[in-house]
Formats: structure tokens, C-alpha cells, sequence
């Protein structure tokens, strides 16, 4: 490899991500993925049989968890919570 | 008796971590619809890789955590629909790719900020990086930056994650032609740009 590509891969690789963003992200993928089916999701699941349920819970949990990410953002602007 | 036989759960829990952590990724993926840790040991490998892209492709941290986020919610929800005839790695970088595409169609901004480098870098450097002033990285940042979005995005799939073009061809849906002369383009610049940056 030469100079110049490792002075981009080391650049490139120097960002990581703040330690509280880590651990509110998990939170609130954990709170996606444990968001109970709703009615129309566990019928369309019964009904076709192909889906499942994880992915049908995070489906229909998906705007409210995006939109409360929003909302936590917004309440706590960058370095307020890091 | 019992105790001999049956290991207590808090036995049982360090062996499911040990399992998960010595899992394959397609082999968590397959789990994540049944079981969140396998998603908890999968993001815990890829929330760096997956940022530190999204971060070379845009021009802030904040807008890079949001992409970021937005990537993990897709991956969660759609856990369901990852196939494991590709890698786990091709599959989260292909929806880094398209959430990227998605908020550069929304936003004039295609040129990475010069002026907002990273806030958060890592505070245990390679050799390499330890030899690598401040005022050089600021550059090498700046000239990527100024790559293309296309090339940009080659750039850091192959020197930030190592990807061939193969790969590379299926997370960006680029032809490997098409990969391989966007690489040679980038590299060309990147070249000749700090060649005569760098003394």
C-alpha cells in the first residue's frame, strides 16, 4: 500500500462514535424490538405465514422508534449528553 | 445433585454471551427475529465500522449519528428479509449505502464540510497514526472530502473496511467495471492532490 492510501485509511479511521450515542441507540433499538405486535400486524403475520414476528414487532414499531430517536435528539442537542 | 446436572442460570447466561460472541454474523442474523442479544453482539460489531463510513460521507458527527441510527432501525426491522447467500457485512453496508443516497437525494449538500472534521476520533491511535500530524490528517480529510460522492464512497468501502470490488460491486449496485475505474479515479486523485501536500 502506498503513502498516500495509508494516510487515508488511518484518516478515515479515526472517527468513532460517542460512547453515549452507543448506548442511546441500543436503548432504543431494544425498545423497537420489544414493542408488542399490534392487531393488524399479528393478523397479517397469521395470515401469511411468511413473516416473522421480530421483524413484523420492528416494522410496525419502526416510525414511533425513528420519531422517539427525533425527539430524544432534539430534547438533548449534541454535547449535552456526551 | 441438581447442581451437577443443571447449571445455574447465571451459568447459562455467560455461555449464550460466549456462544453469540463466537458466532458467525450470519449465524446471529438468522437469531435476531428470536433474540435481541444476537442483534446486541451484531451492532456491537459493526455501530464503529458503519459510522466511521457514514462519517466519511457526510459532513457532520450529528448527521452522522442520524444516518447511523436510521441504518440500525432498518437493519432491525427488516432482520427478517437478510438472506445468507451474502454476508451480514454486505447486507448493513448496502443499507448504509442507500440510507446515505437517500439523505444526499434530500440535500444540496453532496461535498463533504471542510471545515467540520470529526469531533470524536479515536483515542487509541495505530503507530501509523501516532505519526501522522494533526495538520496532515486535516488535509487527507479535506481531499477525500472533495472526491466525488461516488468515488468517496469507493474509497472508504475498500481502505476503511477492506472490501474487494466484488463486494463493493454489490453493496453500491455498481458494475465491477464501474467500480474498479471510480477506484482509479479516486486514486489517481488522491495521488497527485497529496503528492505535493505531503513532504
Amino acid at each position: 500500500m502506498e503513502v498516500y492510501e495509508t494516510m487515508v485509511q488511518e484518516a478515515l479511521a479515526r472517527p468513532v462514535p460517542r460512547p453515549a450515542f452507543f448506548d442511546e441507540l441500543l436503548v432504543a433499538l431494544r425498545e423497537m424490538w420489544e414493542t408488542p405486535l399490534l392487531p393488524e400486524a399479528r393478523d397479517e403475520r397469521a395470515h401469511s405465514g411468511l413473516l416473522v414476528a421480530g421483524s413484523v414487532a420492528a416494522a410496525a414499531a419502526g416510525v414511533g422508534a425513528a420519531g422517539a430517536w427525533y425527539g430524544f435528539r432534539k430534547l438533548h442537542r449534541r454535547g449535552s449528553v456526551a | 445433585m441438581q447442581k451437577g446436572r443443571f447449571a445455574s442460570a447465571m451459568e447459562v447466561s455467560v455461555i449464550t454471551v460466549d456462544l453469540l460472541a463466537d458466532a458467525t454474523d450470519e449465524v446471529l442474523a438468522a437469531l435476531v427475529t428470536e433474540d435481541f442479544d444476537a442483534f446486541a453482539e451484531l451492532y456491537g460489531r459493526y455501530l464503529c465500522p458503519v459510522y466511521r463510513f457514514v462519517r466519511s460521507q457526510t459532513p457532520d458527527d450529528s448527521t452522522a449519528e442520524d444516518i447511523t441510527a436510521h441504518v440500525f432501525f432498518k437493519a432491525i426491522s427488516s432482520a427478517g428479509t437478510f438472506r445468507a447467500d451474502g454476508t451480514y457485512k454486505s447486507w448493513i453496508f448496502r443499507i448504509a449505502h442507500n440510507e446515505i443516497y437517500s439523505w444526499r437525494s434530500g440535500n444540496a449538500r453532496s461535498v463533504v464540510a471542510l471545515e467540520e472534521l470529526p469531533e470524536s476520533v479515536d483515542p487509541t491511535p495505530s503507530p501509523v497514526a501516532q505519526a501522522i500530524t494533526q495538520e496532515d490528517r486535516g488535509m487527507v480529510w479535506r481531499k477525500v472530502a472533495e472526491l466525488p460522492p461516488a468515488q468517496r464512497e469507493v474509497v472508504a468501502l475498500r481502505y476503511l473496511q477492506d472490501l474487494d470490488v466484488e463486494e463493493i460491486s454489490g453493496i453500491t449496485g455498481r458494475s465491477r467495471g464501474a467500480v474498479r475505474i471510480l477506484l482509479h479515479r479516486a486514486r489517481l486523485k488522491l495521488r497527485h492532490s497529496m503528492e505535493g501536500d505531503v513532504g
